[in-house]
């Protein structure tokens, strides 16, 4: 971490969306299946973050000496916070081709090898971008430091009831702040806000992602 | 099943979800995500291994009832009586 904060030129921008559609969506979704079948909602946002890293490349891939490459695929990194303290960010392979189903599997699957240690060389090493979430407890926003030689990590603060204006009205609706944390080497803010602004988009449409 | 067999059926699904807890030191009130530090993912585990070990399937808005041991022994009962 002090790697990345010394070598790394971070930039940090944040929104905070209606996550609304996306609680109520998951709800009915988790009611009609078992538990072995359910998914929670950082498997949503595993896969709107990597869809939308595929739609703004200049998130998803490395700086070698100095330049910055983006990566074909997207290796989505999910931080797993070890009891006992630490932090890893295994990754996904291929996270933009899983639909959900395969996403949660996916994390349900590197959390629990991750606990136990049995992760692959490969997965701790080969991610393009990544992925922290706060889950339901916690703080309203997550400011992550970027794991090198990535470029970019989108941290989801845990979600909460807030107003939020629609039109004319104030609703209490579900919420949650995003920020991404990236490498000014590789992208700038306007690419950063589209980045932010498709995750917001991809969230609305929960059961298309 | 008796509320003893239901404790030591709960626990052992903690074990195995959790398996650096010694279900034998936990107490009855320990919250499972604030003093035991579960997250979402290891409470899905938990309802899951219940599932499959007691034939309880746990809707989500009540995973509340599970956030003890006592409180799942409380609710476990209930649901298999």
């Amino acid at each position: 971490m002090a790697r990345s904060k010394r070598e790394i030129p971070h930039y940090y921008l944040s929104t905070t969306l209606d996550l609304q559609p996306a609680t109520d969506w998951l709800a009915a979704e988790n009611a009609r299946r078992a538990p072995a079948e359910r998914l929670l909602m950082g498997a949503l946002f595993v896969r709107a973050t990597a869809l939308a890293a595929r739609a703004v490349p200049e998130m998803n891939g490395h700086v070698t000496d100095g330049a910055f490459r983006p990566a074909e695929a997207v290796h989505a990194g999910v931080v797993v916070a070890l009891r006992g303290g630490g932090l890893i960010a295994p990754a996904i392979h291929d996270a933009d081709g899983r639909d959900l189903d395969a996403t949660m599997a996916a994390m349900r699957d590197l959390v629990a090898r991750a606990r136990t240690g049995r992760l692959r060389n490969s997965e701790m090493t080969e991610g393009t971008i990544t992925v922290s979430s706060l889950g339901e407890a916690g703080a309203d926003t997550l400011t992550g430091v970027i794991y090198p030689p990535q470029v970019a990590l989108a941290g989801f603060g845990a979600p909460v009831r807030r107003p939020w204006v629609t039109g004319e009205e104030i609703r209490p609706r579900e919420v949650v702040t995003v920020t991404l944390s990236a490498d000014h080497r590789a992208s700038d803010g306007r690419r950063g806000a589209r980045f932010l602004a498709e995750i917001a988009r991809l969230l609305q449409s929960p059961e298309e992602l | 099943m008796t509320p003893e067999e239901i404790r030591t059926a709960f626990l052992a699904a903690l074990a195995e979800v959790a398996p650096e807890i010694d279900p034998a030191t936990v107490p009855g009130d320990a919250h499972l995500q604030d003093d035991l530090e579960l997250d979402s993912m290891d409470i899905l585990n938990l309802v899951t291994a219940l599932d499959r070990g007691l034939g309880v399937a746990i809707p989500e808005a009540e995973y509340r009832e599970i956030a003890t041991p006592d409180r799942a022994v409380a609710y476990l009962s209930a649901r298999l009586s």
